[in-house]
């Protein structure tokens, strides 16, 4: 089964970014997401993961990152995000203890539970899953 | 009291109260770290490309999420 689920493009938008809402435990956040097809990894702020109710220390999984991120400690973190009208996908995050950088959708795995056509001339992205 | 339990009723004051506690927290960062939040109008934004161990490890991460889900 397939459905999708389209999003405005605005032109003053310089990156393409969708609202979404994560949930963990008993609580809910909504944010905007890059998304972001050149990131290995769905990256979760620090602070949002707080607001959502995760508690650091009890994160067991450790992801070392690299390049600019490589002195921010990051560990997995599994969180649902509702897209538009989507049904809810659990995805896993690398929380990372940074906070001047965006919430990202990346390879691993939002790219792997959803397909993505950016139609900039249109101005719409177009999120489609297949179940 | 948690953060995320300690939101919702931050909501929930009045713009006045809002801005005390505003002032209140403010005075409790270092200048240094204010003047960073503050005085940047751009934020870099990254692209974290290469990390392959780091997404190795969450596909691992969802596979034996997957497998405990199967035995559940």
């Amino acid at each position: 089964m397939r459905s999708t689920f389209e999003f405005p493009f605005s032109e003053d938008e310089a990156l393409p970014t969708i609202p979404i809402t994560l949930s963990y435990a008993n609580f809910s956040v909504s944010a905007n997401a890059l998304l972001d097809s050149g990131s290995t990894v769905n990256l979760l702020l620090y602070d949002i993961g707080l607001r959502l109710g995760a508690i650091w220390e009890e994160q067991t999984v450790r992801l070392p990152l690299a390049g600019n991120l490589a002195r921010v400690e990051a560990k997995g973190l599994f969180v649902h995000v509702q897209i538009g009208n989507l049904e809810s996908v659990r995805l896993a995050f690398a929380w990372a203890q940074a906070a001047h950088v965006p919430l990202i959708l990346g390879q691993t795995n939002f790219f792997r539970e959803f397909d993505v056509c950016f139609q900039r001339s249109q101005r719409t992205i177009e999120i489609t899953r297949f179940h | 009291m948690s953060l995320a339990e300690l939101l919702p009723l931050v909501d929930n004051l009045s713009q006045l109260d809002k801005l005390s506690l505003f002032k209140l927290l403010a005075a409790q960062v270092p200048d240094a770290e204010l003047q960073v939040i503050f005085s940047a109008s751009e934020y870099p934004v990254y692209s974290p490309y290469d990390l392959t161990e780091a997404a190795n490890i969450l596909m691992q991460m969802i596979r034996d999420d997957q497998k405990e889900a199967t035995h559940a």
